[in-house]
């Protein structure tokens, strides 16, 4: 038989049970409504940062094609660039004066260029009948043929930027600006192309990162392509250069990421 | 090439090769023909130099890799042809995600491989895969156009094609959903 002590020690259990859980059910409701909220809170102000960066870069990115842009369509005015371009066309490259001025066009013009002027790698002409290289800032490129580039196709009729693609000659990631050389007769003679570095696009990409251990961001194009490296393992655009896990996905584990 | 640079073909020696490149490395011979992927890559796994010319930069543009079937097969069976290519662009993707786990794949098959070179192979191959100016697998008319001329000028096709009836990009268009 159960005493009295016993009953009434069951039913203070009971009681507090009861209390305990009246106080913890509203605490833990509003807990997970806390939590939840605190949740949308990060994640929307991650999207608003990152609307705001993706902007910010967009901008920075536009002004730097912009200059690249601007910077050959003023060589390729330069008078005198003209002139020998000219003459470059309609002489035999084994001419001592097609050898006299393509030398002219790499140390008085392209190399005063590249090391005046950041943001291109090489500079070049190309036949505008057959996209052969004239001339480069890289001899070694000279007599190639790029007659199917679209910077070449379009590079004739206006300033055209490539888009990133992967460069079999140089074995990474290039964007090759392009505009039309007009001889002094107003005919288009050729194409004045800029390889552009890379590497510039690399350091907007990535100011603003440092501040924090682990966000990085990093430039893909329409297809999928790297166009700039991680931040965190060095030459992995060059060594990778696609992306194929559906928008970006960082190279390194646990890293916060940013598609732009 | 030479044809398309104006070069003569007798300016040069030319002599058999197989695919022993010790005539090369002993420099007996300038000139070795070869892939990026495979006699490229030995050389500098040797610890060669190598300068490579690139037909593609000399006028010369020809597809290295492509998928075929017969014109039954596409007639009565379009949706199996898709699938396939679906598939095997899918393989091409995860390779290209994974190139070390698909460089040990090829070991699965043949435990004889070094796996440094099949990894290296991956490297090398993915660019060419993926140029990043297009998808995966795109063809375009000129280039089908150019190999036919090539091969008609070289006497390896008896008379000229009707080349858009030669290859098709449909399926990859339903794939892409490209026009």
């Amino acid at each position: 038989m159960k005493s009295e002590s016993d009953t009434r020690f069951r039913l203070g259990s009971k009681l507090i049970i009861l209390f305990l859980l009246i106080s913890t059910i509203p605490l833990t409701i509003t807990g997970f409504i806390q939590f939840y909220l605190a949740r949308q809170r990060i994640k929307q102000d991650t999207m608003n940062h990152l609307y705001l960066m993706s902007t910010l870069k967009e901008t920075q990115l536009r002004r730097w094609v912009e200059d690249g842009k601007r910077s050959i369509r003023e060589l390729a005015r330069r008078p005198l660039i003209r002139e020998y371009t000219k003459i470059l066309t309609l002489t035999d490259p084994l001419d001592p004066q097609h050898q006299k001025l393509k030398t002219k066009i790499r140390e008085e013009h392209f190399n005063p260029t590249l090391e005046e002027e950041r943001g291109s790698l090489e500079l070049f002409i190309l036949d505008a009948e057959n996209g052969k290289i004239l001339v480069s800032s890289e001899k070694k490129h000279e007599g190639m043929y790029r007659e199917r580039e679209p910077y070449f196709l379009e590079g004739k009729n206006s300033t055209f930027v490539q888009n990133a693609y992967y460069s079999m000659l140089l074995e990474q990631p290039a964007m090759t600006i392009a505009t039309p050389v007009k001889s002094p007769d107003v005919d288009v003679a050729a194409v004045l192309a800029a390889r552009v570095d890379l590497h510039e696009m690399k350091e907007i990409m990535m100011q603003g990162t440092e501040l924090s251990e682990t966000e990085e961001t990093y430039l893909v194009n329409r297809f999928n392509f790297f166009v700039t490296e991680s931040r965190f393992e060095p030459d992995y655009a060059h060594k990778k250069g696609h992306l194929y896990r559906g928008g970006a996905v960082s190279p390194s584990k646990n890293k916060r990421r940013r598609s732009v | 090439m030479m044809n398309r640079l104006g070069l003569d073909p007798d300016s040069v020696i030319q002599v058999d090769a197989g695919y022993d490149m010790s005539p090369f490395y002993e420099r007996e011979v300038d000139i070795w023909h070869g892939f990026l992927t495979d006699e490229v890559l030995s050389a500098r796994e040797k610890g060669y130099d190598v300068n490579v010319i690139l037909p593609g930069y000399y006028g010369v543009h020809l597809y290295g890799m492509t998928i075929f079937t017969t014109e039954k097969m596409i007639r009565k069976n379009p949706e199996l042809v898709e699938r396939f290519l679906r598939a095997t662009l899918r393989g091409h993707r995860w390779a290209i995600d994974n190139p070390s786990e698909a460089a040990m794949l090829a070991l699965k098959y043949n435990p004889e491989l070094d796996i440094e070179h099949e990894k290296a192979f991956m490297q090398a191959i993915i660019p060419l895969i993926h140029t990043g100016e297009d998808q995966i697998g795109w063809m375009e008319a000129d280039v089908w156009e150019e190999t036919h001329n090539i091969l008609l000028e070289q006497g390896l096709l008896e008379g000229p094609l009707d080349v858009d009836k030669v290859y098709t990009t449909e399926f990859l268009q339903n794939i892409y959903g490209k026009n």
